[in-house]
């Protein structure tokens, strides 16, 4: 079987780690990572609990296939109550850390109460231990906390997920980052381990993991190999990256630009796919370094790349001459068009200090250019700013304020609150570009309706990864058929979300390709069918735990201006989001009543009444 | 008659007459189609393509019945999925 069959439980408050068997029922009905970790969080945590106190629960979960040699096996995910949302946080990651945790002989971490004084922990195979971690790497970057554990236990070969500074400082949408430059980005996962006073968990693994049926197992995954090997998407990805989004949004008029304002951005030749690999000037070198992949991963999506050392974001500062997690599209966009940027450098610059001490990109990004509508409007000034001025286009005030969010520093303290906070305390709630407090990522719902629709319904609020109407949405602008293609591909992704393998691998494999592979790997019975009831499960368990909290429908919305203001230029010129049209199919088709709650028949077939 | 062609994201060289960047034109009969010109093209199969026309977009099953006038600007790019 390739769940190792057990949990490892670590009470901070007590210091106590103790190890569970899995439940194996679970598994069964939720697969593994995504699925099986919502379900013990369900179980075991109040829907109420405020996310920064001790009874919230932060679980860090693998899936079967995390650690085997299937294509991409080396996802693990981060299961809490969001700090940014106050819903269901699941935030993905891959690396590998995950597949380390895995071979170290554990399908999840449960993570509960909080320690009286900084800890990290420290996982080697069966043994699991917390050792203090102040005056050692509190108070560090994530880079400086897993050099100093790698170093103090003399092993580079520990993996570790980590929080900054900004974790520790409570910035609400601080993220848990691991091998440097992967994160489990969303949501303020990483506010959630702070508020724990867990910096790091660092773990070690000497064991494999073990299939049900090797041999179809590797008839299945060599398979699925030969399919996503030559499949256009993977080359792209490895070749150009998610960077190739960036000129195919802005073409469409569906490039979130100026908080939204524009659709397009007259700038994206500074901070597109050719704008990273093209040659410097000043030093005849190119952004771009090279790509990189993950554990097990056959795409190499991952970029590399290296900051102009001549450029203002790093004058007199150490640390940014190397090579470092280079720009992918929804960093790129974020710390772009969002917030009228065309410089390369400066964007590398923020998603480095991004990474460096753990913050999420996509809510940065979105929260700064709130930030910029607040002071182009006048609702606030640099007396509020504390001089800073936060004009669209101000690779400046990117830079200045990516370093003051990352410290809780003077107005960076207001920003690192996110952009539905931050617009609230100034009387502005409309400037916050988010769904459920979460910040939008790089496409406009006025241009793709079904990402407007799938934005609204997401359990973790704004969101790209939780259904995929790519293609029909740039096919052309309607709303017929996307709320059967959004609640499909919301199933489908929760699947493979639970599943250890990244969501890359669905441009070239359908259903039946990870069935094949979770069969030989589960000890069968896994079909197509079963994978998308599963995520059909997920799917409505966690938005029962969101209505638990306290949501409604009138949290499945958009922002105003993407409901009523028509996108100025583009495919989608002239239109707004048509919600209000997609909402009640959608919620007809999920089997939820006129308010969005699931029917007790939906409930009784799901296994969830 | 010129159509300016814009390539975005599509593999492979360049079509012959097109810079790096995806840019170029292509000359077309009067009454000529989009999909004559998706032809003409010979791009890298394996994967649908998105087509607008002067930023507006046309599903590939009016392809064979949108006609091009002088001067359209068509943009291609495949119909790539985000993360």
């Amino acid at each position: 079987m390739a769940w190792q069959g057990k949990v490892l439980r670590v009470n901070l408050t007590t210091g106590k780690c103790s190890s569970e068997m899995l439940n194996r029922d679970w598994a069964q009905a939720y697969l593994g990572q995504r699925g099986l970790a919502s379900r013990y969080l369900a179980a075991e945590v109040d829907p109420k609990v405020d996310p920064l106190a001790p009874a919230n629960k932060l679980i860090l979960a693998t899936g079967p296939l995390t650690g085997t040699m299937a294509s991409t096996g080396g996802r693990y995910s981060t299961v809490t109550k969001g700090a940014l949302t106050d819903a269901i946080a699941c935030s993905n990651a891959g690396g590998y850390f995950g597949a380390e945790l895995k071979m170290a002989g554990w399908d999840m971490v449960i993570l509960e109460g909080r320690s009286k004084k900084p800890v990290y922990l420290l996982i080697r195979d069966s043994k699991a231990e917390l050792l203090n971690a102040e005056g050692f790497i509190w108070g560090c970057s994530t880079w400086e906390t897993e050099d100093r554990i790698r170093a103090r236990h003399q092993d580079p070969a520990i993996r570790t997920a980590v929080i900054g500074v900004a974790g520790e400082v409570g910035v609400r949408f601080a993220c848990i980052v691991n091998d440097r430059d992967r994160a489990a980005g969303r949501s303020g996962v990483g506010a959630v381990m702070g508020s724990k006073r867990l910096k790091a968990v660092a773990v070690r693994g000497s064991h494999g993991v073990n299939v049900a049926q090797p041999k179809a197992f590797m008839k299945a995954v060599t398979a699925a190999r030969r399919k996503l090997d030559p499949h256009p998407s993977r080359t792209r990805l490895a070749t150009i990256g998610t960077m190739a989004m960036m000129d195919v949004t802005n073409a469409y008029g569906a490039l979130p630009t100026r908080n939204c304002r524009d659709v397009q951005f007259e700038g994206t030749d500074g901070i597109n796919a050719q704008a990273m690999r093209a040659k410097r000037a000043s030093d005849g070198r190119s952004n771009l370094v090279t790509n990189k992949a993950c554990f097990g991963c056959t795409i190499g999506c991952g970029r590399v790349a290296r900051i102009d050392p001549n450029h203002f974001s790093v004058a007199g500062k150490e640390g940014y001459s190397g090579a470092i997690g280079g720009l992918e599209y929804e960093s790129a966009f974020a710390l772009g068009p969002m917030v009228g940027v065309d410089d390369i450098e400066a964007a590398t610059y923020a998603q480095a200090i991004c990474n460096e001490q753990g913050m999420d990109t996509i809510s940065f990004g979105g929260t700064l250019a709130a930030a910029m509508e607040l002071f182009e409007t006048g609702a606030i000034t640099e007396k509020v700013t504390g001089g800073l001025t936060l004009t669209f286009g101000s690779a400046d005030a990117l830079v200045q304020a990516v370093e003051l969010t990352a410290r809780a520093e003077g107005f960076g303290k207001d920003l690192g609150t996110g952009s539905r906070r931050l617009t609230r305390k100034y009387g502005h709630p409309e400037f916050s570009m988010s769904v459920k407090g979460q910040e939008f990522p790089g496409y406009d719902g006025r241009a793709m309706q079904g990402m407007a629709l799938g934005y609204a319904t997401s359990n973790r609020g704004a969101c790209h990864l939780r259904a995929s109407p790519f293609t029909d949405d740039f096919s052309a602008i309607r709303t017929k058929g996307k709320a059967e293609i959004v609640k499909d591909t919301q199933d489908l992704v929760a699947a493979i979300d639970s599943s250890g393998l990244c969501l890359f691998t669905h441009n070239a494999w359908d259903m039946d390709d990870y069935a094949k592979q979770l069969d030989a790997a589960c000890g069968g019975g896994w079909t197509a069918e079963r994978l998308l009831e599963v995520g059909e499960r997920i799917w409505n368990l966690e938005r029962q735990f969101n209505l638990a909290t306290g949501m409604t429908a009138a949290d499945d919305t958009l922002p105003d201006r993407i409901l009523k203001e028509v996108a100025k230029t583009g495919a989608g010129k002239g239109r707004v989001a048509d919600l209000g049209v997609m909402l009640p199919e959608y919620y007809r088709l999920r089997g939820w009543d006129g308010k969005g709650v699931p029917g007790a028949k939906t409930l009784r077939r799901l296994g969830l009444y | 008659m010129k159509i300016r062609v814009k390539l975005i994201s599509v593999q492979g060289p360049p079509p012959p007459g097109f810079d790096k960047d995806g840019n170029g034109a292509l000359e077309a009969a009067q009454g000529a189609t989009l999909g004559d010109l998706l032809e003409r093209l010979e791009l890298p199969g394996h994967e649908p393509y998105v087509t607008l026309i002067n930023g507006e977009p046309v599903p590939q099953d009016r392809r064979s019945a949108r006609t091009v006038c002088t001067d359209d600007t068509l943009t291609i790019f495949p119909s790539i999925k985000g993360g």
